[in-house]
């Protein structure tokens, strides 16, 4: 479904990314994972259009993405949810959500569906659905901004480390929504530094370091894997 | 008592004019975190626009105004495509020049095309209506009321309309705005579009009160940039409140203080509340 072949990204003379060549088949759940700094973001920020490769290719379902502008990549049905959630902090909850079904605001039942759903998965928002954003606790920001992504009905969604700053029982709680998310269909794309519950709902994994892809595999295996465990789960035995 | 009241009502006319351009400039500021110093000659072009098409073309006042506003609106999408867009990527210096050269090649234009002279939108409702003991020309209220239904209008564009909120969602998160598939380079095409008709609606409100002349762009968009300084940049309420504080004060110093002293009030208000809420009343995004 996602397919990145040989792909460079750089910022100025800084090659952030190097021949990088990742797959994702639909309806899976993968996990990409690296340290801080180790590029994640520039991935996604680069699948998403906001950043262009400077070699190589990205493509969607087969079509070739890398020359569109962001919003023709979300028209295609890849939806991200930033580090740092990129929320509209001033505007209200729902209409966040509303916000994130831009590109099929005339579908007015399909939305209708959608934020029925969100409200399903994440119920503290639609209690919270007047407050404003910004006003909300992380866990509920990060809640939020998942929604908004699921809003425009993605067959793709990027995740780009939820956990960050979160207390760990709502890591749980969001890793959980995810994991339904992708049963009911949708394909995940993941990007996380601590790799320890993250390598338990999914299904595939990618190492990142320093810009280049050093392993991948089955995500049970990365996580038997030695190296991963001293690197990303800080624990060894 | 009368003189009061009869200067509160210049005030709020006054105060309703720079509203129109500061609510534009407040917007433009934003989408593109660059305040758009040509505005103010936006709302000049807009004042000549209007002017001709009644005395050239010899159009009723209204039709005048819509088609500056048309013609507005264009010349503000070209200033995007043309000055700013092309800035996106580059330093904040350099988006400051393009902004202040778009600004100088207005002025230059208009002086060559149309003289320096001063001239004045012809009056068609300068009959003066008298209330309550107080006498004011229909213009007046005309301003006031055009003003204020601007600003409902442009209130529920961006608050109730889809196509409306991308503005503020582009203003509140960039990255979040194209994440959700919104075209950010046709909001800020909309954004120059909106701001400008409002300028050109200023202009030609105006036009019969206040001259039409190539300098009037300079001199609303100090004031302007005063108002949405002390407004917070970027926020429509802090916009709106500050063009009033600042219309009224001048219109009652002029009055109660002296004439000489019209323009310095200004700057006087904007030191006071810069020294008591240095981000301004609203600091950006609070709407
Ligand atoms: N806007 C930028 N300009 C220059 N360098 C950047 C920029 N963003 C990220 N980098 C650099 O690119 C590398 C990868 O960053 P990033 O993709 O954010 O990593 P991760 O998301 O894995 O923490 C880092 O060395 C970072 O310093
Ligand atoms: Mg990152």
């Amino acid at each position: 479904m996602l397919k990145l072949s040989g792909i460079n990204v750089s910022y100025g003379s800084y090659l952030a990314l190097q021949d990088v060549n990742i797959e994702v088949n639909k309806g899976e759940f993968v996990v990409l994972l690296g340290a801080n700094g180790a590029g994640k973001s520039t991935l996604f920020r680069t699948i998403s259009g906001l950043l262009k490769v400077t070699s190589g290719s990205v493509e969607f379902k087969g079509q070739k993405t890398n020359q569109l502008p962001s919003f023709k990549v979300v028209e295609l049905g890849i939806s991200q949810c930033l580090e740092g959630r990129a929320l509209f902090s001033h505007m209200p909850v729902k209409q966040n959500l509303l916000l994130g079904a831009y590109v099929r605001r005339h579908d007015k039942e399909g939305i209708k569906k959608s934020l029925a759903m969100v409200y399903e998965l994440f119920p503290a928002l639609k209690d919270k659905e007047n407050a404003l954003a910004g006003s909300l606790s992380g866990g509920q920001q990060q809640m939020a901004a998942i929604g908004r992504a699921l809003m425009s009905d993605p067959e793709l969604l990027l995740l780009d480390e939820p956990s960050i700053g979160l207390a760990p029982i709502v890591v749980q709680q969001v890793f959980d929504a995810v994991k339904i998310v992708n049963e009911a269909g949708k394909t995940v794309l993941l990007a996380e530094q601590n790799a320890h519950l993250a390598l338990k709902v999914s299904h595939r994994g990618y190492v990142l370091e320093n810009g280049r892809v050093v392993m991948e595999g089955r995500s049970d295996m990365l996580a038997g894997n030695e190296d991963v465990k001293k690197a990303y789960i800080g624990v060894s035995d | 008592m009368n003189l009061l009241i009869q200067q509160t009502v210049n005030g709020l006319t006054l105060g309703s004019i720079y509203c129109l351009v500061a609510l534009g400039l407040t917007l433009i500021y934003g989408i593109m975190e660059v305040p758009n110093f040509a505005h103010g000659h936006l709302y000049m072009v807009g004042g000549y626009v209007t002017f001709f098409m009644m005395t050239l073309y010899g159009l009723n006042y209204w039709v005048s105004a819509i088609i500056s506003g048309i013609v507005l609106a264009v010349l503000g999408i070209l200033l995007e495509r043309l000055v700013f867009n092309p800035m996106r990527n580059s330093p904040s210096s350099n988006k400051f020049i393009a902004a202040v050269g778009a600004m100088l090649f207005l002025e230059a234009s208009a002086r060559v095309l149309w003289g320096s002279d001063f001239r004045s939108i012809p009056a068609i409702y300068d009959n003066v209506v008298v209330m309550g003991g107080v006498r004011l020309t229909e213009q007046r209220l005309i301003i006031i009321a055009g003003a204020v239904i601007l600003m409902v209008a442009l209130y529920v564009f961006i608050k109730h309309t889809m196509i409306g909120s991308t503005i503020e969602a582009m203003a509140q998160n960039r990255d979040g705005a194209s994440l959700v598939g919104i075209d950010v380079n046709r909001v800020a095409m909309l954004t120059f579009a909106v701001a400008s008709i409002l300028a050109s609606a200023a202009a030609s409100l105006a036009g019969p009160i206040f001259l039409v002349y190539p300098g009037m762009g300079s001199l609303i968009i100090m004031k302007a940039f005063v108002i949405i300084v002390i407004g917070g940049m970027g926020s429509i309420p802090g916009a709106v409140l500050g063009s009033f504080i600042l219309g009224l004060t001048e219109s009652l110093g002029a009055t109660y203080l002296s004439s000489n002293y019209k323009d310095v009030v200004a700057f006087a208000i904007l030191v006071l509340i810069l020294s008591i809420k240095p981000s301004g009343l609203f600091a950006k995004g609070a709407r």
